[in-house]
């Protein structure tokens, strides 16, 4: 499987409290050294509670954010990119093939301009087209993400929710990238809003050829959009894999910890789910030994000391960070609920 | 397909500005107050640019619609006036003639002017039919000018001196706020520090000390620029705070996100996407300041250090009743302060109209 | 708490010393200096010939030091004012500059601090008034009249006030501080009464557009936090609606008003300035307005740094109110 997008060692840190001189004393690690790859055509979920850095990770691999120490590449007709070193005009010219879908509908897009400057921004940043071609390409956005056209001239305020998530959606893929991070495309969105959204991004999926990265907090929804799925947590991600190994078969306790915090419909057992205790760690400090291992209900002295490995003894794509290989069904609602 | 082009931005905060009472009634006063200053010609019966040493210090003329047989007549009439001397104080003061009616007529040419400074025109909407008559509606100045015509006449400057000095503060300020917001860091604290030292200054001794430097015999209009360029001087810094507070709050939101994600310079999210988000926030500090500038300049033109003649203006016009004795005399001198109240309330009630329109959360 | 008070103050220094650069600048931007007003004075006034009054303005010069540059006389005023607290010397009035300040500056501020308490209180007081009786007709007269006094400029209220008093009342000592009988007198309650009797005009002209103001402002956070739920949670405990006013939604309405005391003090000294150059009252400004006019550089120069170091402290105390109300602010 062609690799479209390569993460290495990335780690992302804030400054968190700076002293007199204005040197940096204290640092917020958002993101904690976190490797993977999107490979073409896939949807890779990354699921994570809040504040687990997954937006944080989302911001640095399109740019926004510079990561405070290793990178991440994108591959572009066999060449290996690392926007993070270019600038100027290079940088323009290959970020055009990453592009970003953000959270909230409502604050991702300007209020003071017309829909169809807002869709036509990437073209009037990237490139000099003169005002048809510019009419011509927004019309065609707009089309295929199911808007109509002639409504071009509107603003922002007039539109639904759903229907500002496509002209989001429109803004993104002008400019047909190969890779899309959607960050928290459907958090937003009233239920039956987003079953709507997720058949878009699968059908766009298909008609762009996009490779995507679907950040959310929602397992559910994550299960049925994904190929593969990546769970992170505290900054790192502790297990990936395939959809169906992850959903079936979790290696890591916090993965199973999620699972069945699904809340399941119709469902007339009560929700048996594994409740977390003990403390989180600071995010101010360098943690020792495993991340998880404050909250863990298998914890061992083993995970307070020493930092597990990433492991894929079970199948080759599913790797996962534990010092224990076990058999986790435990109280799952959610799997039974899904066999 | 009706309904294509659907509001601007524009079209919905003017149309919640029409529901607004200050609002609305603000934007009338003003415009009543502009058609007075540049057809301050047109309005005036008496020339506001002649001297008339037979007219000093004249009271108002009363104007009368009922005569001393309580008759109504539609046209306003006044009776001729006779001087009498006080054989006690020396003072003069006026009687009034009963046998003599002179007639107020409407839309009559009588002495030419340049509407505009080009086109000739000698139309006037009233007058008096005798123009032997002192006719003064607001009274007449120390050297016999009509001090209504005098006053829209001054119109003029006071109020472009106002708007321009508001003009260049809203600009350099607004630029200044918009750098200090979204670049934050380093650039903010220092220009932060900038704006303080200003902002520590105390504003009208400043002017003052600063108005009292203009050499007197310096060109009118020279002193109007650099009029203009001491209001500014310290006003920026109003509009660089309010601006940078406007920006700051939604310089981390999604849209702006996006705009950089997209790959745009900073300059074209400047001009594109945070400006016109902040320009109502601009417009309404603009409107609020210009009262101040009115009033500032009022006091400065008063106490001598503003406008020369031959420039005229609200508080220049004053500058007379500086003495008690004029004042106690002649205290029509003062009418130009209606003028000046007028415009204050004007723009403050045009300025809270336009932030109720703009502002969603206000509850009418 | 300690260490922001530090810190607010060592960050003032340099805004100090940006404001006696400015000061001392401004005052010697206009040509020329003292020594040729006093060499017009000895022309036009006592006759003498051009090529003496010349010779006395040099000597003028050297004795005040006017013939030093200007970055030099600016060093050797600093000096003066931090060292021994010397203002330099009014050539005008030959006197230190530093006793005029000491005759001057109290009653500016006694005046400005009057106003501004005044206004504060009562315009807090009838703020709270009107937003508990919205829309009434006591709202709608007090908005209406405090529109109009924040319209009026502040010298017309002055002079209007001067006529009133002397050809209404007939009094007959406007521009003193104290009828002569009391001039001179030792200080007794009558002096006092009289004292304020005869500031009260300017204070009430420095005072009614502060007033306008903090009604205006006051009303506007009070409804703003009426508005608010915690109140609406008090109001369902069946607490008496006066109490949930002034227990709960005016400690909280109260904050942004600490807040805007940094901008209603300069507006009261400004308000001071525009009554007192109008009325003659002695205070610092017809002062100041005088010695500007006559290139008293001393005097001008000085006093306005005394102005500018009056807006200074006003803000430092007006942070340290907001601080000490509002802990999240100093930590």
């Amino acid at each position: 499987m062609e690799t479209v997008l390569e993460v290495t060692n990335l780690y992302k840190k804030f400054p968190y409290k700076t002293n007199f001189f204005g040197k940096t004393e204290k640092y917020l690690n958002a993101v904690n050294g976190v490797n993977f790859k999107l490979h073409k055509n896939e949807i890779l979920g990354l699921v994570g509670e809040s504040g687990c850095g997954k937006s944080t990770l989302g911001k640095t691999i399109v740019s926004l954010e510079k990561p405070s120490s290793g990178n991440s590449t994108i591959n572009i007709d066999g060449e290996k990119i690392d926007l993070n070193n270019l600038d100027g005009k290079k940088f323009r010219k290959y970020k055009r093939y990453i592009r970003m879908l953000f959270q909230d509908p409502f604050t991702s897009l300007n209020p003071r301009l017309p829909v169809k400057d807002i869709i036509a921004e990437p073209l009037h940043v990237h490139y000099n087209y003169n005002k048809y071609q510019i009419t011509e390409k927004v019309s065609e956005i707009m089309l295929k993400v199911g808007l109509d056209p002639n409504y071009m001239k509107r603003y922002p305020h007039s539109f639904s929710g759903g229907q500002r998530q496509r002209i989001a959606f429109a803004r993104a893929l002008i400019m047909y990238p190969k890779i899309l991070v959607a960050d928290e495309p459907v958090s937003a969105l009233d239920v039956s809003i987003q079953a709507q959204i997720i058949n878009l991004i699968l059908q766009l999926k298909k008609e762009f050829q996009l490779s995507i990265i679907f950040i959310s907090h929602d397992l559910s929804v994550v299960d049925l959009v994904s190929d593969r799925i990546a769970v992170m947590y505290f900054g790192e991600i502790v297990e990936i894999g395939d959809k169906k190994d992850i959903i079936n078969n979790p290696k890591h306790p916090y993965t199973e910890a999620l699972l069945s915090a699904v809340p399941i419909p119709n469902n007339n057992n009560e929700l048996n789910n594994i409740k977390l205790t003990g403390e989180l760690p600071s995010p101010l400090e360098k943690i020792t030994g495993c991340v998880f291992s404050s909250r863990c209900a298998y914890s061992q002295e083993i995970c307070k000391k020493k930092i597990p490995e990433f492991n894929n003894n079970i199948k080759k794509n599913h790797f996962y960070a534990c010092h224990f290989d076990q058999n986790l069904k435990g109280i799952n609602s959610y799997l039974e609920a899904n066999d | 397909m009706s309904d294509l082009n659907q509001q601007t931005h524009f079209g919905l905060v003017f149309e919640n500005f029409l529901k607004s009472i200050p609002g609305v009634t603000g934007m009338i006063m003003l415009s009543i107050l502009i058609i007075l200053s540049v057809f301050a010609e047109f309005f005036s019966p008496n020339n506001p640019y002649k001297n008339n040493y037979d007219h000093i210090y004249i009271p108002p003329s009363k104007i009368h619609f009922l005569d001393e047989n309580n008759n109504f007549s539609f046209r306003p009439f006044v009776y001729k006036r006779i001087e009498e001397y006080d054989l006690e104080t020396f003072e003069t003061f006026y009687k009034e003639d009963f046998s003599q009616k002179k007639n107020i007529r409407f839309f009559e040419r009588t002495w030419e002017y340049k509407l505009f400074n080009l086109i000739p025109s000698n139309l006037h909407l009233f007058t008096l039919e005798d123009s032997s008559e002192p006719f003064f509606l607001l009274g007449s100045d120390k050297l016999g000018r009509d001090v209504w015509s005098r006053a829209c006449l001054s119109g003029r400057i006071s109020l472009t001196l106002s708007m321009l000095a508001v003009l260049s503060s809203v600009f350099i300020g607004s630029f200044v706020g918009i750098l200090s917001g979204f670049y934050g860091g380093l650039t903010d604290w220092i220009i932060q520090r900038i704006v303080e030292i200003f902002t520590a200054l105390p504003a009208l001794p400043l002017w003052i000390a600063l108005a009292a430097l203009i050499p007197p015999y310096m060109d009118s209009f020279d002193v109007f620029m650099i009029m203009i360029f001491i209001f500014t001087l310290l006003g920026w810094t109003l509009t660089a705070r309010e601006i940078r507070g406007k920006v700051m709050s939604f310089a981390k939101t999604d849209f702006i996100n996006s705009a950089k994600e997209i790959g745009a310079s900073d300059l074209r999210i400047i001009f594109i996407h945070i400006y016109p988000n902040c320009m109502s926030h601009i417009i309404v500090v603009s409107t609020l300041t210009i009262p101040q500038m009115i009033l500032s300049e009022a006091f400065l033109s008063f106490i001598g250090i503003g406008i020369q003649e031959p420039m005229t203006s609200w508080g220049f016009m004053m500058k007379n009743a500086q003495s008690i004795e004029t004042l106690g005399s002649h205290l029509w001198i003062l009418s130009p302060v209606f003028f000046i109240i007028f415009a204050v309330l004007g723009f403050n009630f045009v300025g809270d109209g336009i932030r109720d329109a703009v502002d969603p959360y206000t509850v009418r | 708490m300690l260490f922001f008070f530090i810190k607010r103050i060592l960050t003032s220094i340099p805004v100090l010393i940006g404001i006696s650069l400015i000061a001392f600048t401004i005052i010697q931007l206009p040509p020329g200096d003292y020594a040729n007003t006093y060499k017009n004075e000895i022309m036009t006034l006592g006759g003498v010939s051009e090529s003496d009054a010349d010779i006395m303005a040099q000597k003028l010069r050297v004795k005040y030091g006017l013939d030093k540059p200007v970055f030099t006389q600016y060093l050797i005023w600093i000096k003066n004012i931090i060292t021994e607290g010397n203002f330099g010397y009014s050539f005008s009035y030959q006197r230190d500059v530093s006793e005029l300040i000491l005759e001057r500056l109290p009653r500016t501020l006694l005046i400005a601090l009057l106003a501004h308490a005044i206004t504060t209180v009562i315009g807090i007081l009838l703020g709270i008034y009107v937003a508990r009786y919205k829309y009434s007709i006591f709202d709608n007269l007090i908005t209406v009249t405090s529109y109009l006094l924040t319209s009026v400029p502040r010298f017309s209220l002055a002079l209007i006030i001067y006529f009133v008093l002397v050809f209404h009342f007939d009094v007959k000592e406007v521009s003193s501080l104290y009828s002569p009988q009391y001039a001179l007198a030792p200080w007794s309650f009558d002096k006092l009464l009289n004292l304020l009797i005869h500031i009260a005009p300017v204070v009430l002209i420095a005072g009614l557009g502060g007033l306008a103001r903090n009604i205006r402002v006051m009303r506007g956070n009070l409804l703003d936090v009426i508005n608010s739920q915690y109140i609406q949670t008090a109001r369902s405990k069946g607490l008496k609606e006066s109490k949930v006013i002034i227990k709960h939604a005016v400690p909280n309405a109260l904050h942004p008003i600490i807040m805007y005391q940094g901008m209603i003090f300069p507006y009261m000294i400004e308000g001071e300035l525009e009554a007192a150059i109008v009325l003659s009252i002695p205070t610092m400004a017809p002062m100041f307005y005088t010695a500007i006019l006559k290139h008293d550089i001393y005097v001008a120069g000085s006093f306005l740094f005394v102005y500018g170091i009056m807006l200074l402290v006003g803000n430092i105390l007006a942070d340290l109110c907001l601080a000490w109300l509002d802990p999240r602010i100093s930590t």
